[in-house]
């Protein structure tokens, strides 16, 4: 009996699937071009825990907005840890509209936050995870207690099965990938944009280890209380 | 909701290592959930369960055999069953299937219309008090002095007292009495709810010893939620919202808590880690109820249609979004609604205020949000055409306050609990007011680096008037 074209083709597709490897791959693009072009597979490498390093006002939560912003554009779910509960709400708005899907998980007590990433790593349903330093639970020799080496390497199993990049901002997990920011130095803003700083900031990302290129980033400082056009409550003028 | 006739099944079960322990009874009664949604027992060998409902189901006969089925397999040996329209009649029912102990009645010389089926008897409707008639008192759950006494008088058969006048026996035994005519009359005012919701799934259980601790709660909820979740499978609906229902014990208060699911859903493992981290909400840090339960309900308050999304084979990077509900509906429970949020901020001009975040109640993206989309917006708004990004504030939970040494109005140097830092470069004020009609505030915003790079956010906020007017300094955050 002649088997119809609808079969052979869909033959062909489940013969395309398995010859792929199996496993995690493909990277997600920081919306950065010139640090995509730094980073391994011209992103961030999914399946794996990518450290986000750098002091205060270095801009990690900015280029991770950044980042965010991208893979929501694709229909990706993200889950951001805030377990400091530290982050304005104003500059998050604009990521939970559109196709992707975001949450922000707030736990009331900071030390939850590995268990968080865990849970949501876990169910294989988000393309990103990123978790926030607390500030409270950080010790002295910069390494999270939460995110003892045990503690790494079964997120890292947990982000290889599920396929996604899982960031950890601010601490130190001895992950394969580092992306490590400093902030402009003052004597850089005043050279290249006069006295103040209301204007643009520069920020560097190194890739890896030694030997790697700075990317210079420019983050306009702009004030955060500009409220949204309430809305009237009065109804049309008859 | 409808109104349903009562019917209602007896089950009694023979001694036998199944029943050892405390957790006997409980078995047999979570054993029952797979015949009835409501199951109360009513001595250590015996429970009652809801009858109704089962003529569209296959008849009682059926019934019986489901519940002597789950009985058998819970690991009791014996099993008998007695159904009928009052509880006394069904508790007689099942007490004479005992003594019968499998050998078939000779139902053409009964008197009344029953159905012999597995060790069990079916009394018709309306023929309890004929059913009752030729049995003897034993059969009535009457006090030993109440029995010795009518048997003394010369009582023997049931209905021998069913035909006295109920006057008569108030005047001779009181109260008792007339519950002893009650019965034999075949009313029994111990019976199930009348009231249905055939349409929303329910499920309960009255426990045969209250419970003090969680663990037999759980143990029982297991039952209730494959209860649920199998007549939500058999009308084709998912559980967008349950109530949990705890019965305190020697009381007529109860305690509710409310199950929300990020989505609507069926999944019994996922509601029960739902409905486990709702119960340890009442538990204190020993493990213990806060009062003894001696029952809790489950009932679905409202349904909704299946909502799976068709998968793509041939798309490695599907992801499966009641996975994500999943996850999120368990944060919710363990860490509370407030802990899974979108930002929300309002619009107002004081910082802590407008910073705000709504519980993100479902994994959809809410309605009002999606029509304020543009095609890619988070994309535009965050990454600029020339590739400058705007900073991100982190805004402190609680201003902290800093001394600050401040020349011609600027800040030069702050001073925390960390040492001296240097305010190289710094921008401001801009002044910020309002609230007057309630609680004002006057302010002068400030962002200052520092030496080592930090982008602090500051403020100056006036208190008093006149000469009595104070500025104190505050670090409300940093841009990072």
């Amino acid at each position: 009996m002649r088997r119809s074209a609808a079969i052979v083709q869909l033959e062909r597709q489940i013969e395309q699937i398995e010859s792929k490897p199996r496993g995690p791959g493909g990277s997600v693009p920081t919306g950065v071009s010139s640090l995509d072009t730094l980073l391994p597979g011209g992103g961030l490498p999914r399946g794996q825990v990518v450290e986000w390093l750098g002091p205060r006002s270095s801009g990690k939560t900015t280029l991770l907005r950044a980042t965010f912003a991208t893979l929501r554009a694709t229909g990706e779910s993200i889950a951001l840890i805030d377990p400091a509960r530290s982050l304005y709400a104003p500059d998050w708005t604009s990521l939970i509209v559109g196709e992707g899907r975001f949450w922000v998980i707030r736990p009331p007590d900071p030390a939850e936050a590995v268990w968080c990433a865990d849970l949501i790593l876990r169910s294989g349903a988000f393309g990103a995870v990123a978790l926030l330093a607390s500030t409270h639970t950080v010790a002295a020799d910069g390494v999270d207690p939460l995110l003892r080496r045990a503690v790494t390497i079964r997120l890292q199993r947990l982000a290889e099965e599920a396929n996604a990049v899982f960031l950890t901002v601010g601490h130190v997990p001895l992950a394969a990938l580092r992306l490590s920011f400093r902030a402009g130095r003052v004597e850089s803003v005043q050279k290249a944009f006069g006295p103040f700083l209301s204007s643009v900031r520069p920020i560097w990302v190194r890739v890896g280890k030694r030997g790697a290129v700075e990317v210079p980033l420019l983050c306009p400082v702009s004030p955060s209380w500009g409220p949204e056009p309430a809305r009237d409550r009065k109804g049309p003028a008859t | 909701m409808n109104t349903a006739p009562s019917r209602v099944a007896t089950v009694l079960v023979s001694e036998g290592p199944a029943l050892s322990g405390d957790s006997g009874g409980t078995r047999l009664a979570t054993a029952l959930l797979a015949g009835s949604p409501r199951v109360a027992p009513v001595g250590p060998q015996a429970c009652r369960v809801d009858a109704r409902g089962w003529d569209r189901r296959g008849g009682e006969t059926v019934l019986v055999r489901t519940l002597r089925g789950a009985t058998l397999s819970a690991g009791f040996t014996g099993a008998w069953a007695g159904v009928a329209n009052a509880a006394v009649v069904a508790d007689a029912a099942a007490m004479l299937a005992k003594q019968l102990d499998g050998q078939r009645p000779n139902v053409s010389s009964l008197p009344v219309d029953i159905v012999y089926e597995e060790a069990s008897i079916i009394v018709a409707p309306g023929t309890g008090p004929a059913f009752l008639s030729p049995l003897p008192l034993s059969f009535l759950p009457l006090s030993y002095e109440m029995r010795e006494t009518l048997r003394a008088l010369g009582f023997r058969r049931i209905g021998e007292l069913a035909v006295r006048d109920r006057n008569e026996l108030e005047a001779r035994f009181g109260p008792a009495g007339v519950q002893a005519h009650r019965w034999a009359c075949a009313e029994d005012v111990r019976a199930f709810r009348s009231l249905v919701a055939d349409e929303l799934p329910e499920s309960s259980l009255e426990l045969d010893g209250a419970a003090v601790t969680l663990e037999p709660l759980l143990f029982v909820l297991r039952h209730l939620l494959h209860r649920v979740c199998s007549d939500l499978l058999r009308v084709g609906r998912c559980a967008s919202r349950l109530s949990l229902e705890l019965r305190l014990d020697g009381s007529t208060t109860t305690q509710r808590a409310k199950v929300l699911p990020a989505r609507a859903t069926r999944r019994e493992d996922l509601l029960y880690d739902l409905c486990r981290a709702a119960l340890e909400r009442a538990v204190d840090t020993n493990g213990c109820l806060a009062a003894p339960v001696s029952g809790i309900e489950l009932r679905v308050e409202e349904t909704a249609p299946p909502g799976a999304r068709q998968g793509d084979l041939f798309t490695g990077d599907w992801r499966d979004p009641m996975a994500a509900a999943a996850a999120l509906s368990r944060l919710r429970a363990r860490l509370g609604e407030e802990a899974v949020a979108w930002p929300h901020p309002r619009a107002i001009h004081r910082p802590e205020s407008r910073n705000r975040w709504r519980p993100a109640a479902s994994v959809e993206t809410p309605e009002e949000d999606r029509a304020r989309s543009d095609p890619s917006p988070g994309t535009a708004r965050i990454v600029s055409a020339d590739g400058t990004i705007e900073s991100t504030l982190h805004l402190l939970p609680d201003p902290v306050e800093v001394d600050i040494w401040a020349s011609e109005g600027c800040p030069r140097e702050l001073r925390d609990r960390t040492g001296r830092r240097s305010l190289l470069v710094t921008e401001g004020p801009e002044r910020l007011s309002g609230d007057w009609w309630k609680d004002p505030y006057r302010r002068e915003y400030f962002r200052a680096c520092t030496e080592e790079g930090e982008l602090l956010w500051l403020y100056r906020e006036w208190r008093g008037r006149g000469k009595g007017k104070v500025a104190k300094w505050w670090l409300h955050g940093f841009y990072d």
